[in-house]
């Protein structure tokens, strides 16, 4: 029996989602086999201590800012908690600006997604090296690792960590609320700041409010992932991979890291293999894209182009095989629920939008009303608010009637 | 020339999702521009600034004055 599908008695369990119930489902949080670059050589469950990874990737860097820069564009670094911005362009903007703080962020709100949680479990001097030689370069005095309640074991593990380090910075932890929105970027820096995590207008590149601090100051914040990549690649090695995460209809949910050459059937294989004959895939978790799975879609390699020709979205690398037993519009009403719950409630077109659009969608799916009422309702949610949250939930569910429509 | 020192006064009218409320009063004074939403919530504005040509900017600074939960404000457009 898998721990996925159990029976339909037993709610079905999605990541962070369950039939019926709230509660946490089988998130992919632990490491199901060593890996290619990141995590080359590390087994599941071991910690990278400073002895070790100083073995192993050589001493702290210390490149100017103009050689960071063109590290990152080297490898064709992008941030990898979703939003693929070029790394060498946000690193370029902060350019002879004062950077108060660098931030690691690590508050995973994708519950889809465990990449993150995984790196700052096993290796996570790669992820300081990357951050620290990241305030080097930009003369930022603080860096500040923030991560989620919901994480205890990293909580109880990375002061240590911090210990056996001598950093030329100060290197603080930072423990938030585990929801949705607090892991967006600038809810982050507006709770550093003293202030709630919720999203912020903090403008391009985001600075600290003044208010709540003595003094402000530009902030580079990057995914935990991004921040590991740039220590490798800061030492002058090849830095790419596919780093992903695999639940849902799989046999065994979690994070691999493979050759980015190798396809998403390749991912589903490292965990464990399909069960349950799944139609569907969430490709880029909840903000993402659902796509058909079938054979076009199980030859896409691990890279952002590919899982975009197949249309998906790489998003934060996080993938979802839908249960084949499960009606998909009872799927889609969960999901649709739950991003309209993920609202931080600011701003009115998301807390009042997505649970309509929930609605409308539902009706919409099993044929109730014409798609044109979900098309119309969405034009008053899209573009709208102050973070990306309405905007991108409108395209997943958007995605999810068009690849429903597809299986159906 | 002249024509570029005119542009370089060019607002930008921001709104501030938290506060919006829906009075709808703006859309009163802005009719131009805006139109209210299902739920009376303006269109026409974003939390990152939408351009008000000087025509309009009359109109735009009464929508800022009357609006009831000071939602609104008129910003001079960033150079870069």
């Amino acid at each position: 029996m898998s721990t996925v599908l159990a029976t339909r008695a037993v709610p079905v369990g999605l990541p962070g989602l369950v039939v019926g119930q709230r509660g946490p489902g089988p998130l992919p949080r632990s490491l199901l086999a060593p890996g290619v670059l990141l995590l080359a050589g590390v087994r599941p469950g071991q910690l990278v201590d400073r002895v070790a990874h100083d073995a192993q990737w050589g001493p702290l860097p210390r490149p100017g800012l103009p050689a960071l820069i063109d590290a990152a564009a080297r490898e064709h670094l992008v941030g990898a908690g979703g939003a693929a911005f070029p790394t060498d362009r946000k690193l370029a903007s902060l350019q002879g600006r004062r950077v108060a703080l660098v931030v690691v962020n690590g508050a995973e709100g994708e519950a889809a997604s465990g990449k993150d949680g995984v790196l700052l479990g096993h290796v996570p001097h790669l992820v300081l090296d990357g951050a620290v030689l990241a305030a080097q370069a930009l003369g930022a005095p603080r860096v500040v690792v923030r991560i989620s309640a919901d994480r205890p074991d990293l909580a109880a593990q990375l002061p240590a960590v911090l210990a056996s380090r001598d950093d030329p910075v100060r290197v603080e932890l930072s423990i938030g609320p585990s929801a949705f929105v607090a892991g967006e970027a600038t809810a982050v820096i507006r709770a550093l700041a003293g202030g709630p995590a919720l999203p912020a207008e903090l403008g391009l590149p985001p600075a600290l409010p003044t208010r709540g601090l003595r003094r402000g100051g530009q902030v580079l914040l990057g995914n935990v992932e991004t921040f590991a990549r740039l220590a490798v690649a800061a030492r002058g090695l090849p830095a790419r991979s596919a780093l992903a995460s695999a639940s849902g209809a799989v046999a065994g949910p979690g994070v691999v890291e493979l050759p980015a050459s190798r396809t998403l059937a390749d991912l589903a294989a490292a965990a464990g293999g399909v069960v349950g004959e799944p139609t569907l895939l969430v490709a880029g978790g909840w903000h993402g894209r659902w796509i058909r799975w079938d054979g076009v879609a199980a030859a896409a390699r691990l890279t952002h182009d590919d899982v975009a020709l197949v249309g998906g979205r790489w998003g934060a690398g996080a993938f979802v095989w839908l249960p084949g037993d499960l009606d998909p519009v009872e799927s889609l009403r969960v999901i649709a629920a739950e991003l309209a719950a993920g609202s931080a409630g600011q701003c009115g077109p998301c807390w009042r939008g997505l649970p309509e659009v929930a609605v409308t969608l539902g009706h919409v799916a099993e044929g109730r009303v014409p798609r044109v009422a979900f098309e119309a309702l969405v034009a008053d949610v899209e573009g709208r608010g102050l973070c990306a949250h309405p905007t991108a939930a409108v395209a997943a569910l958007r995605s999810a009637l068009d690849a429903i429509g597809a299986v159906a | 020339m002249t024509r570029m020192a005119a542009d370089a006064g060019e607002r930008l009218l921001v709104v501030d999702w938290e506060r919006c409320a829906g009075h709808g009063v703006c859309v009163a004074a802005l009719g131009e521009r805006l139109d209210l939403d299902r739920w009376g919530y303006p269109r026409g504005v974003s939390s990152r600034g939408v351009a008000v040509p000087a025509e309009l900017s009359g109109a735009a600074r009464l929508a800022v004055r009357s609006c009831p939960a000071a939602a609104l404000r008129l910003v001079r457009r960033a150079t870069a």
